[in-house]
């Protein structure tokens, strides 16, 4: 690394913000900032494109499963989605759209991965080390997801696999799957639009599955060119629209809350579904769930269940025990000869890689403070952790809404809390440590009864090290806006009425 | 099946039927109960069933089913529904009072209920509600009562039909709105009702409500259009406006955003300044 022994030219012109990931959440935060025009501010890009998880995760059948019009920025309404649930390619397009129009490429660092951040007590300043040099600023907002970092099992004799091996995240065109045997390890979101395109190519598909999804229809189809030339020239038509997919969303909050006259009719939505698309009984059985709907993700696709009906496809329940050479055991006993492993296992969702990266005002790591589970105060801001936000960060995630209205709120929050220092000429903000904690209380309250709590899976939602509900928000979206999108400098003012008074004017 | 897992069904007795609620608290216990009132031919559950669970998960949540009064020799009036929801107030709210919400024929009773006790009544929310019967509802009403003796196949496409707004019924595939149209039900003591609904007008009361007021128009209604719900907002002192983009069925429609108009009111029915109408929500 450069940065250890840094020239002149390494270190970059102090500005007020910087902002790590070039994601939903960066080129969101990124525009605001840019539009208001009032602050300095330069985005941390590691790879070579914005688009962040749009731009990692292009494997074939790749979509979103909540509608396009609204997974995208009410500041910029998009007449031109060419399907309800857009692929992959074209959200991308979306977000590269944004970053240019929206004058945000000229700030954005490529290859400039954060290698380390650290709070400089005496500058009141994050110090920012990457590839591309070192960057400061009074505030930072890292913006990375939750599902950025690809989680792979560990599984014994792994190393020896003789054949192609990645993970869906990481998708490596070079290998040609047509006429090979091919394994897809996991059953999740990813797995499900990964598999029908898989057994298309493949003369011999596996798929490992450890517990069965639930599957609902995917009520996808084309815009016409009538309703994208109206929604180009009525832009309030797309609000509307817009509107009636958020308040839909909304209204499936109540099934998580595990009120059974509720859920019981959704899941049987879903087992409808199953044996309408598959009639062998064995089948069937291995893909019905064992645990109450909505307790992981609730999966939408119309071509997974039916690809098991093709007689070069296998669903294997038993989970991967080992791997020799070209054999993939199962837990079931089974043994598979394979050509290519692909692993649609998720992200480390949990255990956040930055948060090894980030160091505060005592020189403790982000993960060290965390390493019985991540929290945030109003799930932005942590004590100890001056001047820093996080987008997309600890108890953000939605099972039932878009992400994007939850970035937008922490977005509006982080856009008023910068105002407010500027207008109280304040040189730190740092929420106090009783604060967050109040509010973490508060969220576990919230998320007792519900369906990711007590509905008897294992799923990304929940820290195995605690026990607690850290990557969902568990309340309906709109709450979230109204509790955690409207900043209140009261419990901040608490932790600088907590700190000497005398460090506090050595820092002005 | 049960309408929420802590909800405790019981009946009060009124002349000589059995009204039945569904309570998520007990009298005493302090909580203002939120007290759902359905509209016409529905019950708790049929149009609360979503809305009952969100609201439970805050609130006390106290619904009610209207009773079929079979041995009536006259024409039912408002207030004998009435009589039926003050007897469980006074049963299962006398301590604490309550946060009324009629939807609906269920709005006019609760209007009623506001005006003749106050004492029973915190906060009053009536969504798609109306204080006079005009001639296109009258209309609509002699079909209803047309095709109820004669065609009951064309009723429930005609209810169904009416009841949902547009957008939200050219949403849905054939087979929804086909499933919608055959859950159309006519449960006894419907006819009454919708010979009453022909007649409301409690006009010369509502101008006496004294409790703080929440208004819940339908942008979509075809049954009763948004235009009472400003009318009720012009008459009623203490009342604000909120405007909902579904057809009538709003419970079944946006219940998600009923549940957070109703939260907001009753958590500081004082948050909106009486006379005002609340920004549209934007996503």
């Amino acid at each position: 690394m450069n940065t250890q022994n840094n020239s002149e030219q390494d270190v970059h012109e102090a500005v007020d913000v910087i902002i790590v990931g070039a994601g939903f959440g960066g080129l969101g935060m990124g525009t605001r900032l840019a539009r208001e025009g009032e602050k300095s501010f330069v985005i941390l890009e590691r790879a070579t494109e914005v688009g962040g998880t749009w731009r990692d995760n292009d494997y074939p059948g790749a979509a979103c499963d909540v509608p396009s019009h609204l997974y995208s920025y009410s500041f910029r309404l998009n007449p031109e989605w060419s399907r309800t649930f857009a692929p992959q390619a074209e959200i991308l397009g979306y977000l590269s759209d944004v970053a240019r129009e929206e004058g945000l490429l000229p700030h954005i660092h490529f290859g400039a991965e954060l290698i380390e951040a650290r709070w400089d007590v005496e500058l009141t300043r994050w110090v920012v080390l990457t590839p591309k040099g070192v960057f400061t600023a009074t505030n930072l907002v890292t913006a990375v997801g939750h599902l950025s970092e690809p989680k792979l099992p560990q599984i014994p004799g792994m190393e020896t696999f003789t054949g192609d091996m990645f993970h869906s995240a990481q998708w490596n065109r070079d290998v040609d799957l047509a006429g090979k045997r091919v394994g897809v390890v996991g059953s999740g979101a990813t797995a499900i639009q990964v598999v029908p395109e898989v057994a298309k190519e493949a003369s011999e598909l596996v798929v490992f599955q450890r517990s069965a999804p639930y599957v609902t229809p995917r009520p996808d189809r084309a815009y016409t060119d009538a309703e994208k030339g109206m929604y180009r020239r009525l832009p309030e038509t797309m609000e509307e629209v817009r509107s009636e997919m958020f308040w839909a969303n909304e209204d499936r909050y109540a099934q998580r809350r595990g009120t059974p006259s509720l859920v019981n009719p959704a899941a049987k939505v879903a087992i409808d579904h199953l044996h309408k698309q598959i009639q062998d009984p064995a089948l069937v059985a291995k893909l019905t769930p064992d645990y109450t709907f909505g307790c992981k993700r609730v999966l939408k696709s119309n071509d997974y269940y039916p690809t098991f009906n093709a007689d070069h496809v296998t669903l294997d329940v038993g989970g991967v025990e080992s791997i020799a050479n070209g054999i993939v055991r199962s837990h079931g006993g089974e043994s598979h000869e394979l050509d290519v492993l692909i692993f649609c296992t998720g992200f480390e969702a949990t255990d956040l890689p930055i948060a090894y990266r980030v160091f505060g005002n005592s020189g403790r790591s982000l993960s060290e403070q965390w390493a019985n589970g991540m929290q945030a105060f109003a799930t932005m801001a942590v004590t100890g952790f001056p001047n820093m936000w996080i987008l997309n960060g600890p108890n953000t995630g939605l099972g039932h809404n878009s992400a994007v209205y939850i970035a937008e709120s922490q977005i509006e929050y982080i856009d008023a809390a910068l105002k407010y220092m500027d207008t109280n000429q304040l040189a730190v903000l740092e929420i106090d440590g009783a604060a967050e904690e109040k509010f973490m209380d508060r969220v576990e309250r919230l998320a007792e009864g519900t369906v990711w709590l007590e509905g008897g899976c294992k799923s990304w939602y929940v820290d195995a090290r605690n026990g607690r509900l850290t990557t969902l928000w568990p309340d309906p979206a709109y709450s979230f806006r109204q509790e955690n999108g409207v900043f209140d400098p009261a419990p901040f003012e608490l932790a600088r009425r907590h700190t000497d008074a005398a460090a506090l004017s050595e820092v002005r | 099946m049960k309408i929420h897992p802590d909800a405790v069904e019981g009946q009060v007795r009124v002349e000589d039927s059995d009204v039945t609620y569904y309570d998520t608290g007990t009298p005493g216990d302090g909580r203002t109960p939120v007290v759902l009132i359905h509209g016409t031919g529905g019950s708790a559950t049929s149009h609360f069933r979503i809305l009952y669970p969100m609201l439970a998960a805050r609130h006390r949540v106290l619904a009610i089913n209207f009773s079929h009064l079979e041995n009536l020799t006259r024409e039912l009036r408002i207030e004998d529904l009435a009589a039926q929801v003050i007897a469980v107030l006074e049963d299962r709210a006398a301590d604490t009072g309550a946060h009324l919400v009629g939807y609906s024929l269920g709005a006019a009773v609760s209007a009623t209920i506001a005006a003749d006790r106050p004492e029973l009544v915190n906060t009053l929310t009536l969504i798609a509600g109306w204080a006079k019967t005009d001639q296109q509802q009258a209309l609509r009403n002699s079909i209803w009562h047309r095709l109820f003796h004669g065609d009951r196949d064309a009723l429930r496409e005609f209810t169904t039909f009416e009841a949902y707004g547009h957008p939200f019924l050219g949403s849905l595939s054939e087979t929804e709105v086909a499933a919608l149209v055959a859950a159309r039900s006519f449960p006894p003591g419907i006819e009454e009702q919708m010979k009453l609904n022909r007649n409301i007008n409690i006009l010369d009361k509502i101008g006496g409500i004294c409790a703080p007021t929440l208004i819940v128009g339908c942008t979509y209604d075809h049954m009763v259009p948004i235009k009472h719900s400003r009318l009720l907002f012009g008459a009623i002192p203490d009342a604000r406006l909120a405007e909902v983009p579904s057809g009538h069925a709003a419970p079944m429609e946006r219940p998600a955003q009923l549940f957070q108009l109703i939260d907001g009111f009753v958590v500081s029915p004082q948050a909106v300044r009486p006379g005002t109408t609340l920004a549209s929500i934007s996503v």
